[in-house]
């Protein structure tokens, strides 16, 4: 039985105007998503690429004196990804390097621009064209699957057949997300084809399993759109009221609460400027420096042979430390400020979406602070490893700091000892652990929305 | 057979539409249910469907209590509306299909959708067409063709006639007498006293959600039913 009706919901469906715009804004867009990713993608491999080499070579040259690689500015460069393609998580807004030296570290580009108020629909990425058109997509194909059979009359004529309402009901929700499912699955075959043949790779076999797992959150979340639509229109008469209800929900869920939260969360945590943060460092610094255990330490450096070098010294480092603990202070407020307002945000549907596909394909904000955590690490080992060369030099006076090169070793290093960057490959597990609040929470909505939706039905009057 | 057994019916708003209805209607019998606007016609053929759940009473079907298991009561019944309303963008054939699957009858084939199109007078060149191309007269022939396809043994007509021209409306008489001749009981409600009485074995006038009279066709044939239904019409009215 459920059968046919799900026969004849698909029916009405494909044979629909609605429809058929559907398929050709979805290809559209995802064939603009596919070119205009291209695109982007090789300028920024270009840009990647030149960059690491200039790293490289500046690491070299660096490399014939300890004490000049230490005090040397590196750069840890974030390569572009394919997954971006999926989920561009505002990549472009966020830092794509860090800064360091084996005394400083934090000098990530663009900091300020780490914040929540960027715009989230900037990317014409997948979870945008789901997001965004396919909810409404969702929508439009929805509004009138109970309300106008009603109006038309053929609701009642169904009714009067030995056919629970629940079936009806659960045949037009698996109809409407097999339609939704059909021009999703083409629109992506399409942009997958145009990106694998424009970059002469295939994404699809390296990324199968991100792939996979999104297009499952994608059908979860148009799942939510749908169960909406139905419920609308099992609680009006008329469907050009759910009509207009499903256009207010599908604004307020998906342009308005990203926003809003946004805003919310910025007022709610308010955390000092960049000018008052310099402010606050400069006076720490001051303070030490003012408050030398040795003042001595202070005085005119004259090299090597100054008296007070192993307090000098020290207080440098402790100068550097509080620098670093601010540097780190502040990222950690923007961090703490962006995730409350994420928080905020994730009541919105699409914004549960974003995040859940950010984390598995390891793009966006969270997959930049796991960045940042793998440069500190980094620049520690190479911090130890200068160390470990200095201890290494008889003629070395061992006493490393930002400021004073002469203190320490300047003999040189071979370039292959010194530690190399790489960002661990992140495996399935905790992948999964990052997307599961967000998979819930859109679970739950779907939950809910089946719940009203059924329920609405059920004692919807077909009369 | 259909029937209701003090059966009644009052709105959230405190509008009394039923008021103990009791009628039956046998095997083999067309039963019309006359009365002006807000009678309580349809309101009785929404509780046999269990649109609407009753305030009092039962309304059966087969002996089936429509509220306790209104699934298996659904299964012995047909309904068409005053204003039969399908699929405008399916043709008659995919709406055929859809409400034959519906009824469980899973394996007709085009030649007996094409027979028991002929049967109410809809030609082949109907299969193919779309809904939204037909004539009220056609749909409403589309209409009875599936209740017929469905082979309930009854029928729930609301209104079946009205704006239909005078040639569709003899011939969607002659239908309902055939129906009526393999033996389905059904209940008509109707505002066309003069089809009634072409058709009926029995006639209920209805005022005010109450059964207020109730005749056999010899017994209207020896009436002036017209005479009698106008003054309760006027009654209303007045």
């Amino acid at each position: 039985m459920i059968r046919i009706l799900i026969i004849k919901e698909i029916q009405r469906g494909i044979i629909s105007l609605r429809f058929m715009l559907t398929m050709v804004l979805t290809l559209l867009v995802f064939i603009a998503s596919a070119t205009l990713f291209i695109k982007k993608y090789e300028q920024r491999q270009l840009d990647y690429q030149e960059q690491m080499l200039k790293n490289s070579a500046n690491l070299k040259e660096n490399a014939q004196k300890l004490n000049q690689l230490a005090r040397s500015d590196q750069y840890l460069i974030r390569p572009p990804g394919l997954t971006e393609l999926l989920a561009a998580g505002a990549e472009k807004h966020l830092p794509d390097r860090i800064e360091f030296n084996a005394f400083w570290f934090g000098g990530y580009e663009n900091i300020d621009r780490l914040n929540y108020k960027l715009n989230p629909f900037i990317d014409l990425d997948w979870v945008f064209i789901v997001g965004l058109v396919l909810s409404f997509a969702a929508l439009v194909l929805t509004f009138d699957r109970i309300s106008g059979e009603r109006e038309s009359g053929t609701l009642r004529l169904q009714c009067s057949y030995s056919v629970s309402r629940l079936k009806m009901m659960i045949a037009k929700y698996l109809a409407c997300l097999s339609l939704l499912f059909f021009a999703l699955l083409i629109g992506l075959t399409v942009n997958l084809t145009i990106v694998s043949i424009g970059l002469k790779t295939s994404i699809i076999a390296m990324h199968s399993l991100q792939i996979l797992i999104s297009l499952f959150i994608f059908l979860i979340y148009l799942s939510f759109f749908v169960l909406v639509g139905l419920f609308i229109s099992s609680q009006v008469k008329k469907s050009a009221t759910s009509l207009a209800i499903s256009l207010l929900i599908w604004t307020v869920a998906v342009i308005f609460l990203p926003g809003g939260g946004s805003m919310l969360g910025q007022k709610i945590q308010k955390i000092p400027s960049s000018y008052e943060y310099n402010r606050i460092r400069r006076a720490a610094w001051d303070d030490i420096w003012k408050n030398a255990p040795v003042p001595q330490a202070r005085g005119y450096w004259n090299g090597r042979d100054f008296p007070y070098l192993a307090e000098r010294v020290e207080l440098v480092n402790r100068l550097d430390a509080s620098n670093d603990k601010y540097r780190e202070l502040r990222f950690r407020e923007l961090q703490s400020q962006v995730q409350m307002a994420r928080n905020l945000t994730r009541l919105s549907p699409y914004t549960l979406l974003r995040y859940a596909i950010e984390s598995i394909v390891s793009t966006g904000l969270d997959a930049f602070v796991r960045f940042y955590e793998q440069g500190k690490l980094y620049r520690t080992i190479f911090k130890q490893f200068i160390e470990q060369k200095d201890e290494q030099d008889p003629d070395s006076y061992h006493q490393i700091c930002s400021w004073h090169p002469e203190a320490y070793s300047d003999k040189p290093v071979p370039f292959e000892d010194i530690p190399k960057f790489t960002e661990p490959r992140q495996s399935l597990g905790p992948v999964i652990q990052r997307a599961t609040l967000d998979l819930t929470l859109l679970f739950g909505f779907n939950l809910l929305g089946a719940i009203l939706a059924f329920g609405a039905f059920i004692r919807y009057d077909v009369r | 057979m259909l029937q209701a057994v003090d059966l009644s019916k009052r709105y959230e708003d405190g509008l009394l539409a039923l008021d103990h209805l009791s009628l039956e209607v046998k095997e083999g019998e067309i039963f019309c249910l006359l009365g002006a606007n807000g009678a309580g016609k349809t309101t009785t053929i929404n509780l046999f469907l269990n649109f609407i759940d009753p305030t009092d009473g039962t309304a059966q079907i087969n002996g089936i209590d429509v509220t306790k298991d209104p699934l298996e009561a659904k299964k012995y019944v047909s309904y068409v509306s005053e204003n039969v309303m399908l699929y405008g963008n399916f043709t008659a054939r995919q709406n055929l299909d859809f409400f034959a699957k519906l009824g469980g009858k899973k394996n007709l084939t085009k030649d007996d959708y094409y027979m028991h199109m002929r049967k109410v007078g809809l030609q082949e060149e109907a299969f193919e067409m779309k809904l939204k191309n037909f004539s009220k007269g056609m749909r409403q022939k589309l209409g009875i063709t599936i209740a017929i396809i469905k082979d309930a043994p009854n029928i729930l007509l609301d209104e079946p006639t009205s704006g239909l021209d005078p040639k569709a409306a003899a011939e969607f008489v002659k239908i309902l007498k055939g129906l009526r001749d393999q033996g389905k009981a059904i209940l008509m409600c109707t505002h066309d006293i003069f089809r009634a009485k072409d058709i009926a074995n029995r006639v209920g006038i209805m005022k005010e959600g109450r059964l207020v009279m109730l005749r056999t066709r010899e017994e209207f044939m020896e009436e002036d039913l017209e005479k009698i239904y106008l003054d309760y019409m006027q009654e209303a009215v007045v």
